[in-house]
């Protein structure tokens, strides 16, 4: 049939049409004129016509039904491999679960198919998700994965532990045990949950006919059909989103089956619910912001032992159950570790963390103000990472000693290929990143043997070491390099050496950013000394000029004094600008050092257009993805961040972080600070998880990077720290806060900057874990002018007079408390203090003076 | 004929019918399909039908981005697609198990002979559809469209860009082309 032929047939046909019924076939044999053929289909079209019967006619809703029509479809089979499917145990929104016996051992498992899993890769994808998740959970209370493969069609299964048991609530129905026993039951639920949130899955449809109680009365937890990995974040979210979720509402989250938003905090909220129906044999009032207290319902139900209950122990579990069903994720138990530790506290008759504290004093609220004194510490080091790069960024035009230059850098080639790489064998297994460490740390010294007669070349060679080690924040060792070419250069060119002075200057800016103990001071007097150096020589270079303003920009940034570095680095710019030897690149980085002095005054505003300026200007010369305006979109990021425009950072970091990542690598600085600030902003915004996340990767990487005991290291460990604590992960978070703090004070020294952010931090999670007398302790100890100077923030010394306040308060030290509290009193009632700090210290005032219980 | 091909590049194009917008609107309309087969089993009562499906998918598709700038009927088209997709992949999946494709499956009993049938005649469609193509690609689209997304007369008119009356013509002498190419398989096992 070609068109012209069909054109001919419905012409036919439609003529046909017009006449009765009973002429038709004469007439198409008639107008067919003799070609058979075109009659024949003419009057097949007619009679189908008239039939009116076909599939076409009878609609796709039967077909669809009986194509979709599953289990008659496995009901039909009866046997693969090893196993002998038996009955059907039932069937969700993803595949059908048969009973099936193993021949050989006579295993009897069941079976879960994905019904007409040829018809939809994402399907597909979605049960080989569930199996990779159950897979990894082997634990008493789950019901465990033994096999998975697929038919010949390609229809996939997996088979898992049997468990022949009821459903949790009809246990309880049918055995009527005491509250107390209900609750040891409830409680092995939840651990079983707990250890798949330790291996960062989510369930997302707990329930009671997920939870089989066997015979001897062991709960085993099923189904992870729609659990979900929570680091997960390239499975796409329409995925969850748009996607047909099937769970169960009255048990469901509001977050989750209103916004399809997923978090552990979700499962709390079902656990939450089961616990109230477990203790009521009622499900709470669905999507009441007050449901009726558990004690009112269960008397109401006659639920089995509720009478033996004491007042205060039903007032107890009212506050737990409730607390575990807020519809608001931030007003609930934030992990199920936290919900956990309120059914241990209620079984060992101890005070729960969820009764509203005895003093009437809300220790969450405190939550958002300390999460912001570690924000700008991040912050801090964040603006460290992109200084280093800045600072040992090759500057343009010195053009004055190119020949001499290009001696030394054949020498350097030299021993860079024969000696320090030479002896290196690149081939050797085990971590190459740590082995080239320790093997430019062993080069330092066969400098000055190989170069005995050059001393110029040694020097520039430990400047380069110097360098490295700065970027690494190995800073004993920078130090030790600086120091040491700084003292060959004066031995070559003389006291007057103005490439000594210019070492000398760039030691004082390490110093200046390295926040140990007494370091500010070294770079001051650093500073002093190269003026001097400098008001001797009689033409110095414009470098050591532009040096000069940058270290005292530096030190005016670490002292919290970012209108004297704005001062700073404008003069350093106005220098730079005067003669043809920065280009324009180095004069846009200077720029940004007066950006990041309004960033740090907190004035996003001014530094916003500032940021945005150069980033136009380097997209102009260096072209819109280079690296360099990627680095400047950090800063931009940052802009953000301290405008409070928490939403547009994560937007800004989630735009450059590929390209980043392409141009730079991993675990490239810039990279960290971008997550650093992103965790930064997710943390203001309390979306904990998220920031837990950003803050461990970048943890890691710089473990990996700069070794356990960095300041970077150190500093990211004591914010993921405080992000657990703030989530509820309140072992984890301690067990890293006190980790940071050993690292800390091993490394720096108990008075650095650092280690004080971390105490700070540790005290944090110390408070939350009820553990005030240690918590009280590390709060002493903090010297509070060094960990301000860290954290660039002058306030911290309220913020720690605060927690102290608080801690005091609760331990019942209320003439400490007192104390503590106008200390905080100067900073926070000042007018340029926030009105949600005023409130907290308001809260802890009241706390001290209402009448006591 | 050719203004209805301008019609179809220049008409309702924003949404592409490549791979990953027919997957997943493929994925949800099967699983609304889903649904609503074990809901129909269960109750006896919910009547299944592939308009509401596709409607479903709508409801629950057009707030995100992608779908924003489409209109109902469009986007019931190319859930047409979709849903052609689904039910062709099925039936021939389920016909090469029946041709004893390899599991060592044992059949319990002769179920679903009518099933059968059906599948067979839904290939049957799906070949006639593909032959009407080459001959009129605008009446293969019209009853893809109007068949395995259950739009009415005047959306499918809409979508198309073509007048009511002139496509029930069409539509009329399609269809009896079509029933004429599908053989009948009613429960006749070993004919074939």
């Amino acid at each position: 049939m070609d068109s012209l032929r069909w054109e001919q047939m419905q012409r036919l046909f439609h003529q046909a049409l017009e006449r009765p019924e009973t002429k038709r076939n004469a007439f198409v044999a008639d107008a067919a004129a003799g070609d058979s053929e075109l009659a024949t289909a003419v009057m097949r079209m007619l009679e189908a016509d008239g039939r009116n019967s076909s599939l076409l006619d009878r609609g796709l809703d039967e077909v669809a039904r009986q194509v979709v029509e599953s289990s008659l479809d496995l009901a039909a089979f009866r046997e693969f491999g090893p196993y002998r499917i038996q009955k059907v145990l039932g069937e969700g929104g993803m595949g059908v679960v048969w009973l099936a016996q193993r021949q050989d051992t006579a295993q009897v498992v069941a079976i879960k198919f994905l019904a007409n899993a040829g018809m939809s890769p994402a399907r597909r994808e979605h049960f080989a998700r569930e199996i990779k998740t159950l897979a990894r959970l082997k634990h008493p209370f789950i019901a465990r994965l033994y096999d998975a493969g697929s038919l010949a069609d390609g229809t996939p299964w997996f088979a898992m532990e049997y468990v022949e048991g009821v459903r949790l609530t009809e246990y309880l129905r049918e055995h009527r045990r005491s509250i107390r026993d209900r609750l040891q039951l409830f409680r092995s639920v939840c651990d079983a949950v707990q250890y798949a949130h330790g291996r960062e899955i989510i369930h997302r449809d707990l329930k009671p006919s997920n939870v089989l109680v066997e015979k001897d009365g062991t709960p085993k937890l099923l189904d992870f059909g729609i659990a979900k990995q929570w680091q997960n974040t390239d499975e796409p979210s329409d995925q969850t989103r748009a996607g047909p979720r099937f769970f169960s509402r009255d048990y469901a989250a509001p977050e989750w089956a209103d916004d399809g938003e997923a978090g552990f905090y979700t499962d709390v909220y079902s656990l939450g619910v089961m616990l109230y129906e477990v203790l009521t044999g009622a499900l709470p009032d669905h999507g009441s912001d007050a449901p009726e207290k558990p004690s009112v319902v269960a008397r109401k139900t006659h639920s089995a032992g509720a009478e033996k209950l004491s007042k205060a122990e039903w007032n107890d579990l009212d506050a737990l159950c409730l607390k575990a069903t807020q519809r608001s994720p931030a007003e609930r138990y934030r992990s199920v570790e936290a919900l956990l530790r309120d059914v241990d506290h209620f079984l060992k008759g101890e005070q729960l963390d969820a009764q509203p504290d005895t003093l009437g004093y809300r220790l969450r609220k405190f939550a958002a103000r300390n999460r912001r004194a570690v924000v700008s510490a991040s912050a801090v080091f964040t603006l460290v990472a992109l200084l280093v790069v800045f600072f040992t960024a090759r500057l343009a035009g010195e053009r004055d000693r190119a020949n001499r230059e290009r001696a030394i850098a054949t020498a350097m080639n030299r021993f860079l290929s024969d000696d320090l790489l030479g002896r290196a064998d690149p081939f050797r297994s085990g971590n190459a990143g740590e082995t080239f460490a320790q093997m430019v740390k062993q080069a330092s010294p066969r400098i000055d043997l190989q170069f005995k007669t050059e001393p110029l070349i040694a020097a520039r060679l430990h400047q380069t070491l110097a360098g490295a080690f700065d970027k690494r924040s190995d800073f004993p060792q920078a130090r030790q390099e600086y120091e040491q070419a700084e003292r060959l250069f004066r031995q070559a060119e003389g006291p007057s050496s103005q490439d000594a002075a210019l070492l000398r200057l760039q030691r004082a800016a390490m110093e200046a950013r390295s926040f140990e103990g007494g370091s500010l001071a070294r770079a001051k007097s650093l500073v002093t000394d190269a003026e001097r150096t400098i008001a001797r020589i009689a033409k110095p270079k414009t470098e050591l000029a532009v040096w000069l303003y940058t270290a005292r920009g530096v030190i005016a940034l670490s002292e919290t004094d970012p209108r004297g570095a704005e001062q700073n680095f404008s003069a350093a710019l106005r220098a730079a600008s005067a003669d043809g030897s920065f280009d324009e690149t180095a004069r846009e980085k200077i720029t940004q050092l007066i950006a990041v002095s309004y960033i740090k005054r907190g004035d996003g505003a001014r530094a916003e257009p500032l940021c945005r300026e150069v980033i136009a200007s380097l997209a102009r010369t260096s072209g819109p993805g280079s690296p360099d305006v990627l680095r400047a979109r950090i800063y931009l990021t940052q802009t953000l961040l301290v405008q409070r425009k928490f939403a547009d950072a994560i937007e800004e970091a989630n735009a450059i972080y590929p390209s980043l990542v392409k141009h730079l690598g991993e675990e490239h600085e810039a990279v960290l600070s971008l997550l650093g600030t992103r965790a930064a902003a997710e943390g203001s915004l309390t979306r904990w998880d998220d920031a837990i996340r950003d803050d461990l990767a970048v943890y890691r990487i710089a473990v990996k990077k700069q070794g356990p005991a960095s300041l970077y290291s150190i500093g990211m460990l004591s914010d993921a720290a405080l992000s657990q604590c703030e989530a509820g992960h309140y072992s984890e978070g301690e067990a890293n806060a006190r980790q940071a703090f050993q690292l800390s004070s091993n490394a720096f020294g108990l008075r650095a900057g650092l280690t004080g952010g971390v105490a700070y931090t540790l005290a944090f999670c110390l408070s939350k874990l009820n553990r005030l007398g240690e918590a009280a302790e590390l709060l002493q100890n903090i010297d509070v002018s060094a960990t301000a100077q860290q954290a660039g923030d002058p306030n911290v010394g309220a913020d720690v007079a605060l927690l102290q306040g608080e801690v005091a308060a609760r331990r019942g030290d209320f003439e400490s408390a007192r104390h503590f509290a106008d200390l905080a009193a100067p900073t926070l009632d000042a007018p340029s203090a926030s009105a949600a700090d005023k409130k907290e210290l308001q809260t802890l005032r009241d706390t001290i003076a209402a009448p006591r219980r | 004929m050719s203004a209805w091909g301008n019609r179809q590049k220049d008409g309702p194009a924003e949404l592409s019918e490549d791979r990953h917008t027919i997957d997943s609107l493929f994925s949800l309309t099967y699983e609304e399909l889903r649904r609503f087969a074990s809901r129909a089993r269960r109750d006896g009562a919910v009547t299944l039908s592939s308009s509401g499906l596709v409607h479903e998918a709508w409801l629950r598709l057009k707030d995100s981005p992608r779908f924003a700038s489409v209109s109902v009927p469009h986007f019931k088209a190319v859930a047409a697609k979709a849903m052609r997709r689904i039910l062709i992949d099925e039936a021939r999946r389920r016909n090469a198990r029946k041709r004893g494709g390899g599991e060592a499956f044992v059949p319990l009993d002769g179920a679903a002979q009518q099933m059968i049938s059906c599948q067979d005649e839904l290939l049957d469609l799906d070949a006639a559809l593909d032959e009407l193509e080459r001959v009129s690609p605008r009446q293969a689209r019209m009853i893809e469209i109007r068949f395995f997304s259950g739009l009415d007369v005047s959306e499918t008119a809409e979508v198309l860009g073509v007048s009511e009356s002139a496509m029930e013509r069409d539509w009329r002498a399609a269809k009896a082309w079509l029933a004429g190419r599908i053989r009948p398989h009613t429960a006749q096992p070993g004919t074939e």
